[in-house]
C-alpha cells in the first residue's frame, strides 16, 4: 500500500486552504484572493492551471466546493460572502474554452465564513431540492436552497454551536447535515421531514407545545451533538453508506462515529424522554414552589447525539492539530485520509478484525502546514498547504 | 560545552517585577557545519521578540517583563518553538493582542516554524479561552486581515510607541 506523489502544482501566491475535485478537474483557494483550476490535457501530460478566478472576494476565500452535478463552484471567503460560479466545460461552449460565470452572491451572514458544501442527491427520499450550507465565525450555520434558475433563497439559520463553526458537510445518503465548531463539538441538524415526532402531535395545543408548532415552518433543525473532543473540532467525513462519521480535531485525535440501527434509537430515545417527563415534573414543582410559570419551556441544549455512537478513538494521530478529514468514497474498507499542522499525511484502513489503523505516513508531505485532504476519482488524493503548494498522489492498496 | 553568562538589569517602571536577565551564550566554534540549516536557539528567538511594544504602556514586552529568555523552548529538530508570556496583570485585556503580536512576529522571523505562545500558567483569568485563540491559526490570520487589528499590531511590531487610548479601548472590545 503506497501514496506516491503524482504531481506538485505551483502557482499560488499565499496559503492554499482548500481543494475541491470535479472529476478529475481540480480546483484550489487561496489567501492570495484567487481560485485555480488545475487540469490535465491528456493521460501523458501533467497538470497545469488552466484558469484563475481573481477578483471575486475581497479576503481570503478559505473554502470552495462543487456541486454534484460539477456545474457549479461555490466560493466562501473570509469577507462573509460566498460568490456562485457556474462553469461550461470547453466541449460545451462555442469558443471551445473552459469559462467560469459569477452567477450569485449570497451575503447576510456576519464575520468570516468558514466552510461551503452543497448537498447530494437523496435517492431514498422524496426531496428535491438542492441546498448549499455554509458556515460562519457568527456562530451560524446557513442553508440555502438553490431555485431553478441561479437564484438562492435562505431556507435555514441554525443556530445552537457556542462558538466559530469551522466546517460543515452534507451525509451522503440523508439529508443531515454535521457541523464542527470552536466550542469542540460537531452538531448533527436534519432536514425536518426526518422528525417523526410531529405526526404523532394532536390534542390542544399549550404553552411548550406552541414552541413545536413553529417548528413546522422550520425546513432544518438540530438532531443531535457530539461533544467528545476536548479542543476545536476542524472537519467531519460521512462514508459513502452514510453509517460512518469521522472528526479531527486540534486535540489531535480522530473519532470514528458509527450509526446505531434505528431501533435501538428508538428505544434509548423513549427512555430518555421518560427520564425527560421526570425532570420536567420535577421543575414544574419547583417553580410553582417559586411562584413562577414559564410560558414557554425552552428545550436545553441539546443532549441527544441523533444516534452515532463512538467506534473507536485514535488520540495522538499528529503531533499537531489534525486540519483535516476525507473518508475515501469508492473502496470497500473504510478507508481515511487526514492532514494536519505537522506537515505529515496520514491514510488509515480498516483491518480484518474491524479495526481502524494507520497504514501509509508520509512526513513532510508539505513544507508546512497542511491545510486541507481531499479523495477524488481513480486513487487521486489531493492535498494543499501553507507552503503555497497544491499536490496530488496516488494511492495503490 | 563552554558558555558564558553575563547578568544584565532590566529597566522595568514597576519596582515589583524588576527582573534579572541572565544570557547564556552558546559555543558558536560548535555549530560549523554548513550543510545542516543554522539551528535557532531560544536566545535568538528573544532577540527578535524582546522589542515588541507593549500596546499599552510605552515599554517594550522585555522591559515589562512580560517575556523572558527561560520562558521561550526551541525543538530544532521539529522545528517548534513555544513562547510563554505574563502579562502584568491577571485580567489584562490586551492579553489576546500581545499573544497575536508575539505570534505575527514569530511567523514573519521564522516563516518555517510551528508556534505555540501561551500566557504562563496561572499569571491570567481567562488563559485558557485566550491561549485558544492565539494558537488557532485560521483565526490569527483572519484577525490579520481586519484592518484595525493589523494596525495595532503593526504598532506593535514597530519601532514606535504605543496606542493612544481611543485606539485601546476600541481593541479590548476584540
Amino acid at each position: 500500500m503506497t501514496l506516491n506523489l503524482v504531481s506538485t502544482l505551483e502557482g499560488h501566491e499565499d496559503i492554499v486552504w482548500q481543494v475541491a475535485w470535479n472529476g478529475g478537474i481540480l480546483s484550489s483557494c487561496s489567501s492570495d484572493l484567487s481560485v485555480r483550476i488545475w487540469q490535465k490535457e491528456s493521460e501523458t501530460t501533467d497538470y497545469e492551471c488552466t484558469c484563475i478566478l481573481g477578483k471575486s472576494h475581497e479576503r481570503t476565500i478559505r473554502s470552495l466546493q462543487w456541486s454534484i452535478d460539477g456545474e457549479y463552484l461555490a466560493t466562501a471567503s473570509f469577507d462573509s460572502t460566498v460568490n456562485i460560479w457556474k462553469f461550461t466545460p470547453s466541449s460545451k461552449s462555442n469558443d471551445n474554452e473552459d469559462s467560469f460565470e459569477c452567477v450569485s452572491t449570497l451575503k447576510g451572514q456576519e464575520k468570516e465564513l468558514k466552510s461551503v458544501c452543497w448537498s447530494p442527491i437523496w435517492k431514498n427520499f422524496s426531496l428535491k431540492k438542492q441546498y448549499l450550507a455554509c458556515c460562519s465565525r457568527d456562530h451560524s450555520v446557513w442553508i440555502w436552497e438553490k431555485l431553478s434558475s441561479n437564484d438562492f433563497e435562505i431556507s435555514e439559520v441554525l443556530e445552537g454551536h457556542e462558538g466559530d463553526v469551522k466546517h460543515v458537510t452534507f451525509s451522503p445518503t440523508e439529508p443531515i447535515l454535521a457541523s464542527s465548531s470552536y466550542d469542540n463539538s460537531v452538531r448533527i441538524w436534519s432536514h425536518v421531514s426526518l422528525n417523526s415526532d410531529k405526526k404523532q402531535k394532536n390534542g390542544n395545543l399549550k404553552g411548550g407545545e406552541l414552541l413545536d408548532e413553529l417548528d413546522e415552518e422550520m425546513e432544518w433543525k438540530a438532531q443531535g451533538k457530539l461533544a467528545d473532543h476536548t479542543n476545536i473540532v476542524r472537519s467531519t467525513s460521512f462514508s459513502a453508506d452514510g453509517k460512518i462519521l469521522v472528526s479531527v480535531s486540534a486535540d489531535r485525535s480522530l473519532i470514528i462515529y458509527e450509526k446505531k440501527e434505528e431501533q435501538e434509537t428508538k428505544k434509548e430515545e423513549e427512555k430518555e424522554k421518560e427520564k425527560e417527563k421526570e425532570t420536567k415534573k420535577e421543575e414544574e414543582k419547583e417553580k410553582e414552589y417559586k411562584g413562577k410559570s414559564a410560558l414557554y419551556e425552552f428545550s436545553s441544549d441539546i443532549q441527544s447525539t441523533a444516534g452515532w455512537v463512538i467506534r473507536q478513538k485514535i488520540e495522538n494521530l499528529h503531533e499537531r492539530n489534525i486540519m483535516s478529514v476525507d473518508i475515501k468514497k469508492d473502496e470497500e474498507k473504510l478507508t481515511i485520509a487526514t492532514c494536519g499542522e505537522d506537515d505529515c499525511i496520514h491514510i488509515l484502513q480498516e483491518d480484518e478484525n474491524n479495526v481502524i489503523q494507520k497504514i501509509i505516513s508520509i512526513p513532510n508531505a508539505h513544507k508546512s502546514d497542511i491545510n486541507c485532504v481531499t479523495w477524488g476519482e481513480n486513487n487521486l488524493l489531493a492535498s494543499c498547504g501553507d507552503d503555497r503548494l497544491v499536490k496530488i498522489w496516488k494511492f495503490q492498496n | 560545552m563552554s558558555s558564558t553568562t553575563e547578568e544584565v538589569d532590566s529597566p522595568n517602571p514597576n519596582p515589583l517585577r524588576k527582573k534579572k536577565i541572565v544570557i547564556v551564550r552558546e559555543n558558536q566554534f560548535l555549530e560549523e557545519d554548513e550543510t545542516v540549516e543554522d539551528p535557532i536557539d531560544s536566545l535568538e528567538i528573544y532577540e527578535t521578540i524582546k522589542g515588541i511594544n507593549d500596546p499599552e504602556y510605552p515599554f517594550s514586552l522585555e522591559e515589562l517583563g512580560i517575556i523572558s529568555p527561560e520562558q521561550i523552548q526551541v525543538d530544532s529538530r521539529r522545528r517548534w518553538i513555544k513562547v510563554e508570556y505574563t502579562p502584568t496583570v491577571p485580567n489584562c485585556k490586551l492579553s489576546t493582542l500581545i499573544g497575536l503580536s508575539v505570534r505575527t512576529k514569530l511567523l514573519r522571523s521564522f516563516p518555517s516554524y510551528k508556534y505555540d505562545v501561551v500566557i504562563e500558567k496561572g499569571k491570567h483569568d481567562t488563559e485558557e479561552e485566550i491561549n485558544k485563540q492565539v494558537n488557532d491559526k485560521e483565526r490569527c490570520f483572519a484577525a490579520l486581515e481586519q484592518r484595525g487589528l493589523k494596525r495595532a499590531i503593526d504598532k506593535c511590531l514597530a519601532t514606535s510607541l504605543s496606542l493612544t487610548k481611543k485606539e485601546i479601548k476600541k481593541l479590548t472590545k476584540y
